[in-house]
């Protein structure tokens, strides 16, 4: 009887010692190629940084003059590049290491995250391009109505920057393959709702209101500052 | 002959039959022959003259017109900036080409040309040795507003050299000059005819005189907007100050420059101006805009333009130290590139709104010799401020608004 015990914890043990065995080098190469990552990560950035550096990449972006590519994130262009580019080579480390694992659940994980970069990587192109034309053209629209003296100047930008952000919203969705349909249809259904709202909302209830201040506009052209003041 | 090597052939061609000339006068405004009938007496001044307009404009038939000889040239696509602030490189190409002592190049309309007007801003150039002729056109109370409140004062405090219109497009040119604009800005890999004459010409250490003219200023072009007239002047001046840093630091106060004939006034129609739309702006732009000007100006600053828009029509003030803080707040915004400079240009309208209505009800009844007085007050109102340019200039970390 106590044989038998002892031969079943026996077997036990070895069974977890050799499950542990198995795995201790996968970890221990997880570690080493994570800790590895990390070290290129920060050798390829240190590299990466004096070169942009060495010619002047911050001042050739700003010469392009990019909508406030340092004003929106609060980074030079060369701390994003360079964050960019070290957080790739980490990921890249991250997803060795797993595949060193060898299972067939952890390579088939790997290999479906792989095919699935391209659609994370071009969702976060957009989210970010649509952030930044949102905030660009909502500032624009909010300067131009103001310098025109149009009182609704707030309404209409912030109008305009969450347009802007719905429409990116829906196609990193798009991207993503999350939703199907759904996210098509329900942006439509959106999109045309706000259309649809702002017809009904200026042509039955500020009819008058839109018609007295287009009246005003008129009336002002002729004599406004034109004549009496010359600017330049 | 000089060498013409880098005009168009058929160019080349028509200045080969030219030959030289003493005298060349640019007219790219230039639309139809009615508007040179003052072409035969400019003939008469003994001088060998060159009239060159853009190949846009039908082949005129010189026989009509004794006198002067014509060019037409190939005039290159200007967008906006380029052709509200001038265009000069062709015909400097040109007046190199013909070995002329003098060029004169008139950008606005040439229907406000008389041989009277061009003799006068010839003769500084051709027989004085002047380097470079601007036109001071007649004073009027309520025009060239933009000038008045940040381009003369801002020259006059920053370079110390006193041009009453610093970005005049009529100018008159020494051969010398011709030869120093048409070389390239090593800083800048452009021409220096394509940058601001007046700056290139400080900086050069040009001999600069002005000339009455009994006219009033030039109109900007119906099509652009207040704000896009300031963005573009703002735009011109923030750059150049980016680029003649070193100059600048330097300059001190000089006196004023030499000026042929006498100063000349339009007294303007008493019409009513309408300041509350303006004072409205101004309004709306403090509620919507302290964003933006947030990014700009410190908080004593944005402190007096709360007070500012809480003041009724009658009591508005915009005080001149203020305006000129402000003016020199953007100077660095636009430095630092704090946002988008198109924005930050733009989002200045409504601040200059502010003056142009303080300026208005502080002018509406004075005399001119009160408005004199008000523009020299302002003047040195920028002069005073310099050194807080100056430090926020050299130490620009020191300041986070």
């Amino acid at each position: 009887m106590w044989e038998q015990v002892s031969q079943a914890l026996n077997q036990s043990v070895t069974r977890v010692a050799t499950r542990v065995a198995t795995l201790l080098p996968g970890f221990i190469a997880l570690v080493l190629a994570l800790l590895i990552a990390v070290i290129a990560a920060w050798a390829i950035g240190f590299i990466l940084r004096r070169s942009l550096r060495s010619f002047d990449f911050d001042g050739k972006v700003s010469a392009w003059d990019l909508p406030g590519v340092r004003a929106e994130s609060g980074r030079s262009p060369t701390d994003i590049v360079v964050r960019v580019v070290s957080w790739v080579v980490i990921i890249m480390g991250l997803l060795v290491g797993i595949n060193a694992f060898e299972a067939t659940l952890t390579s088939q994980l790997v290999t479906q995250l792989f095919a699935y970069l391209p659609n994370v990587l071009a969702a976060g192109l957009v989210l970010i391009i649509g952030a930044i034309a949102a905030r660009f053209f909502s500032r624009s629209v909010l300067i131009g109505a103001v310098n025109l003296n149009v009182q609704y100047a707030h309404l209409l930008s912030v109008g305009l920057k969450w347009l802007i952000l719905v429409l990116a919203g829906a196609m990193a969705l798009n991207h993503l393959e999350i939703g199907g349909k759904i996210v098509d249809e329900a942006f439509a259904i959106l999109f045309g709702g706000i259309v649809l709202t702002l017809a009904l909302a200026v042509g039955l209830g500020a009819r008058d209101l839109v018609s007295r201040s287009l009246e005003r506009q008129a009336s002002r052209m002729p004599e406004d500052t034109a004549e009496t003041l010359r600017h330049f | 002959m000089p060498e013409t090597g880098s005009l168009p052939q058929e160019i080349n061609e028509q200045i080969g039959a030219v030959g030289t000339a003493d005298v060349v006068i640019g007219l790219p405004g230039l639309q139809s022959l009615e508007d040179l009938a003052w072409a035969p007496q400019i003939a008469g001044s003994g001088q060998r003259v060159l009239i060159a307009y853009p190949n846009s404009v039908q082949h005129l038939d010189s026989s009509q017109l004794a006198g002067p000889q014509f060019l037409q040239y190939e005039a290159s696509a200007a967008g906006a900036p380029a052709s509200f602030f001038g265009t000069f490189q062709e015909i400097f190409q040109i007046s190199q080409h013909v070995g002329a002592k003098c060029c004169c190049v008139w950008n606005t309309s040439p229907q406000r040309l008389s041989s009277d007007v061009l003799d006068r801003m010839l003769a500084p150039a051709l027989s004085q040795g002047f380097d470079l002729v601007f036109p001071r056109y007649a004073d009027m109370k309520f025009s060239a507003l933009i000038n008045k409140s940040i381009i003369y004062p801002a020259v006059r405090a920053l370079y110390g050299t006193r041009i009453s219109y610093s970005m005049a497009v009529d100018l008159c040119f020494s051969a010398q000059l011709v030869e120093r604009l048409m070389q390239l800005d090593p800083k800048t890999r452009r021409p220096r005819s394509q940058q601001w004459i007046a700056a290139e010409a400080i900086s050069g250490g040009a001999a600069i005189c002005e000339v009455n003219l009994p006219m009033d200023p030039p109109r900007p072009p119906e099509s652009l907007d207040v704000s896009s007239i300031l963005s573009m002047v703002l735009g011109r001046l923030f750059l150049e100050l980016e680029r003649n840093s070193t100059l600048w630091q330097r300059s001190n106060n000089a006196p004023p420059i030499p000026a042929f004939g006498d100063a000349t006034r339009i007294e303007e129609e008493d019409v009513a101006v309408d300041v509350q739309r303006m004072i409205e702006t101004f309004q709306l732009g403090y509620r919507n805009l302290r964003d933006i000007w947030n990014l700009a100006l410190p908080p004593a600053t944005l402190l007096d333009l709360k007070k500012m828009a809480t003041l009724s029509p009658a009591a508005f003030q915009l005080p001149d130290d203020l305006w000129v803080r402000i003016v020199y707040d953007f100077a660095m915004a636009h430095r630092q590139r704090a946002i988008n400079r198109e924005h930050l240009l733009r989002a200045m309208t409504p601040l200059y709104l502010a003056w142009v209505a303080s300026h208005t009800l502080e002018l509406k009844d004075a005399s001119p010799a009160g408005v004199q007085s008000n523009q020299e007050r302002l003047a040195l109102a920028y002069e005073k401020q310099k050194p807080y340019l100056l430090s926020r200039w050299r130490w620009p970390d020191r300041f986070n608004p």
